[in-house]
């Protein structure tokens, strides 16, 4: 579809060298649309991984397109004759010039990992304005090579994120997971991406946390109209509650997509029904119990 | 990093043997009191005295004299052989994590035959070959020591390369440049700070060492391992003779040594990933599917 | 369950216990008035609990809660730093706050046992997980090679591992987190103990896995004659396995009952807090689910 803001189709990846090359994502079709949020959701080793990271173009692909709706902005050498970037086809130099316009952000599962713990906040979260401003003049002026527009935008990102801004100038050493969270999508959305893809954005969280990065995420559809976001977990239940898609991604295949209430109400395909059935809540019991193992016992034979 | 290693007792202390040397180095040929070369041929082999503080020679050179003029060729010796070294390890191996397999591998393999290569023979062996100069001899011995640094960089930018803040950073656009700039640099200048503080203790050895020789410095001038050479000629004249250049050139290199030790200890702290065991347990963990990094994209 | 035997349920922020509910008289592990100190702070408070032979209780709180520091200390394994100072823990008739390492040895796997958060951390890369079992049996329970062999794969069967012959020779990483986990499970049942603490130890895994080893852990409560501990961040979790449970916050019981009184009358505001999060972003607002109507009011007021 030309509309979606996100279109995957038809994708196939392998990883691996010489003869430890399998395939890991047999033929993948999803989209998000502007204004919409997508959950992916996949176990580990259902490929939901290696998907995120070809939409994110730091895989090849075997075959398949991955589009990104273009927009008045976007840069010039990166759009083809259907409206829309791929991807898979942009040459190295062209695929940093479209990273460096900022249209599809990622935010890491892991920020401890993800944050340089050596650069503070400020500098972690500047970054990609910075980066930006070293190649285009345009983007210098818009940037402002003074410290101050550049500090004032830093500001604002942490200001959408919930966070104080006395946390500029410290390490992420210093602050708290939550708070290295929010860092890590202030650091993304600084950048006015009209994708955002989140990998796990909760589940390094405990409870309490969670409700509040949850608030936060489906909050960004108000302070940023029209933007896309994709979630990725393995956890239905922790995305469920704000996502208005669902795909499920089982053995790198799309084994069934549909709306939230859908795919909980009336799951179809087995493994989608384990996946509901496993969400733990809070009335769970013992004929759960005996669905799960017959579920289980269905799947295991189609291995 | 370095105000760290001088906070601690064996950075500072280290640190001030070696501006003592450097100063030494520095003005010691000027307030040198004699002239290294000349020999007063009456006062052959004397002991300290009030006008010669470390006494005479076998040729009536003043012996604190030679040892001040020596300083800076010793000294400096050792210096180029550690750039030398720099030059030729640091770059490739910030550059075999960035620029494909095949240049990777044979920086590794030429690194790995360096190694095997002994550093006095080859030493010898260049001046044999290009002239029997101090110089010579020490760019022999700065490709000698290069794959040290080579590797200690080259591991302080994979480990680094492959983290997620630069996959992080590669997505918003950044150039490997940046890259470096940025992230790497912070990560590889502690690791190269320390090898090149050991490196130049083992370099003022070799320099001795070849010195010793006789080679790469012709007679008369003065240098720390030929005045230790000489020295040992006369032993039975002049028995504390070979200790003083050789104190002096232990006392350089043990400092060099301590100061290493001072860097590797300030710049031990991890700050990057705690191990499992010892990060607290504050959030829940999931495990993550791996995949391969591809650098170039 | 069989007769809920009420025993008054105050709800003071110092003292509070846990309703018996189970079959036997007197509670196999009971807790009193747990104080653990660093020597200047207290991190546990006034912490009491009970759990009889074939209960199952519950610990819910998030990090810094003190749930797992009472795990600990119940197990004597509290970190550096940190010591009883206050209160009684007796297990069968053993206090256990004051054993030296020695008494604690017939008592730590052969009696208590427990599973932890991150299995490959418990577990030495370098030896099949089968021999790591098998170890554990000789040493604990004195079994003879061929006789620890067997009954490793019977645990191993037990656990619902498929294929146990061929998993007992498979190394850690070959091996996926829950069937890691099942494989600790294993070893720490080797010993036939009567309470089994499980302490996060579904939190790192999908949800999928969560529930499988979930429903492990409940089917133990029944053929095992086992006493339950299980402990975690996440309500449902708890609400899924566990017959009683208890709310922790700051070092204190907030809240403690029976698992269904306290889902359907929660009395303290932080619990309220985690049913209404769940009411408000988990997956029940999709089901048709008897809990949602239950809820009083006020639970439901910006929902």
């Amino acid at each position: 579809m030309s509309d979606s803001l996100l279109s995957v189709r038809d994708l196939r990846v392998s990883l691996g060298s010489g003869r430890k090359r399998t395939r890991v994502l047999h033929g993948v079709d999803a989209r998000v649309d502007a204004g919409e949020i997508v959950g992916l959701i996949g176990e580990t080793g259902s490929g939901k991984t290696t998907l995120a990271r070809s939409i994110l173009g730091l895989n090849k692909f075997d075959s398949g397109t991955v589009r990104l709706a273009a927009n008045a902005h976007s840069t010039d050498s990166s759009i083809d004759n259907s409206g829309s970037t791929d991807i898979g086809s942009l040459s190295p130099r062209a695929l940093r010039a479209f990273r460096r316009a900022g249209d599809m952000q990622y935010v890491f599962q892991d920020p401890l990992q993800s944050l340089d713990p050596d650069l503070t906040v400020f500098a972690s979260i500047a970054e990609g304005l910075q980066v930006r401003a070293t190649r285009t003049f345009a983007a210098r002026g818009e940037v402002g090579a003074t410290r101050q527009s550049l500090r004032a935008r830093v500001e604002n990102a942490l200001d959408l994120v919930g966070l104080p801004t006395s946390l500029a100038d410290r390490v992420p050493g210093d602050l708290s997971g939550g708070q290295r969270q929010r860092v890590a999508i202030a650091r993304a959305m600084i950048l006015e991406p009209r994708l955002l893809i989140c990998d796990e954005p909760v589940s390094a969280l405990d409870a309490t946390n969670r409700i509040a990065m949850l608030e936060l995420l489906s909050s960004l559809r108000y302070s940023r109209p029209g933007i896309g976001l994709l979630f990725i977990s393995h956890d239905l239940g922790s995305v469920a509650g704000i996502t208005d898609r669902i795909l499920v991604l089982y053995r790198g295949v799309v084994v069934e997509e549909g709306t939230t209430a859908e795919i909980l109400r009336a799951p179809k395909h087995p493994y989608t029904q384990l996946l509901v059935g496993s969400a733990p809540t809070l009335t769970g019991g013992e004929s759960d119990r005996e669905r799960r193992r017959e579920l289980r016992v269905l799947l295991a034979a189609t291995e | 990093m370095f105000r760290a290693a001088l906070r601690q007792p064996i950075g500072a202390i280290s640190a001030t043997i070696l501006l003592a040397v450097v100063l030494l180095a520095i003005i010691g040929p000027i307030v040198a009191p004699f002239d290294p070369l000349a020999g007063d041929v009456k006062l052959i082999l004397a002991g300290p005295s009030a006008e010669h503080w470390l006494g005479t020679d076998a040729l009536g050179r003043d012996v604190l004299s030679r040892l001040l003029a020596g300083s800076p060729l010793s000294l400096l010796s050792a210096v180029e052989a550690v750039a030398i070294g720099l030059l030729l390890g640091v770059i490739p191996g910030l550059l075999s994590v960035y620029l494909g397999r095949t240049f990777e591998w044979v920086t590794l393999r030429l690194m790995d035959s360096l190694i095997t290569l002994p550093f006095l023979v080859f030493a010898i062996a260049m001046t044999a070959l290009l002239g029997n100069g101090l110089h010579q001899a020490m760019f022999a011995v700065g490709i000698l020591v290069s794959p040290g640094f080579y590797r200690v960089t080259r591991s302080a930018a994979l480990a680094a390369a492959s983290s997620q803040y630069v996959e992080a950073a590669r997505l918003v656009g950044a150039s490997p440049w940046w890259v470096l700039r940025t992230h790497l640099w912070r990560k590889v200048a502690p690791a190269v700070a320390v090898s090149t503080a050991g490196t130049l203790g083992a370099g003022l050895v070799i320099v001795s060492s070849l010195t010793f020789l006789g080679i790469g410095v012709e007679p008369p001038e003065p240098t720390w391992g030929g005045m230790l050479a000489t020295d040992l000629g006369y032993l039975y004249q002049r028995p504390y003779g070979p200790f003083i250049p050789a104190l002096l050139i232990m006392i350089t290199v043990g400092a060099l040594n301590g100061l290493a030790d001072a860097l590797r200890d300030a710049t031990g702290i991890p700050r990057t990933k705690t191990t499992r065991a010892i990060r607290p347990r504050r959030a829940p963990r999931i495990p993550t599917e791996r995949s391969t990094v591809d650098v170039q994209r | 369950m069989s007769s809920v035997d009420q025993s008054p349920t105050s709800v003071s922020e110092t003292s509070v216990l846990a309703p018996a509910v189970s079959d036997t008289a007197a509670p196999l592990l009971r807790v009193t008035n747990l104080r653990v100190s660093t020597g200047t702070a207290d991190l546990v408070r006034g912490v009491s609990l009970e759990v009889h032979r074939r209960g199952s209780l519950g610990i819910v709180g998030e990090s810094g809660s003190g749930k797992s520091l009472t795990c600990r200390s119940i197990l004597g394994i509290l970190p550096p730093g940190l010591t009883v100072a206050d209160g009684d823990i007796s297990f069968d008739g053993i206090n256990l706050t004051d054993l030296s390492y020695n008494d604690w040895l017939p008592l730590r796997g052969n009696r208590i046992a427990a599973v932890f958060q991150d299995p490959s951390s418990y577990l030495n890369p370098s030896i099949s997980v089968g021999k790591q079992l098998v170890e554990v049996l000789r040493v604990k329970s004195g079994l003879r090679r061929r006789a620890a062999y067997t009954r490793a794969i019977e645990l191993f069967v037990s656990m619902g591992l498929r294929n146990p012959e061929v998993v007992f020779w498979q190394y850690p990483f070959e091996l996926s987190g829950g069937m890691l986990q099942r494989v600790l499970i294993a070893v720490a049942l080797s010993g036939d103990p009567d309470l089994l603490i499980a302490d996060e130890a579904t939190t790192a895994l999908d949800v999928t896995v969560q529930a499988e080893v979930l429903d492990v852990l409940s089917d133990l409560k029944q053929s095992r004659d086992l006493a339950l501990i299980l402990v975690s961040h996440d309500l449902a979790v708890v609400a899924q396995v566990c017959d009683s449970v208890i709310v922790m916050k700051d070092g204190e019981i907030v809240e403690a009952g029976p698992t269904s009184e306290v889902l359907r009358n929660p009395q303290h505001p932080y619990t309220q807090l985690l049913v209404k999060n769940h009411a408000r972003y988990g997956i029940e607002k999709y089901l048709d689910d008897d809990l949602v109507v239950d809820l009083p009011e006020a639970v439901f007021a910006d929902v």
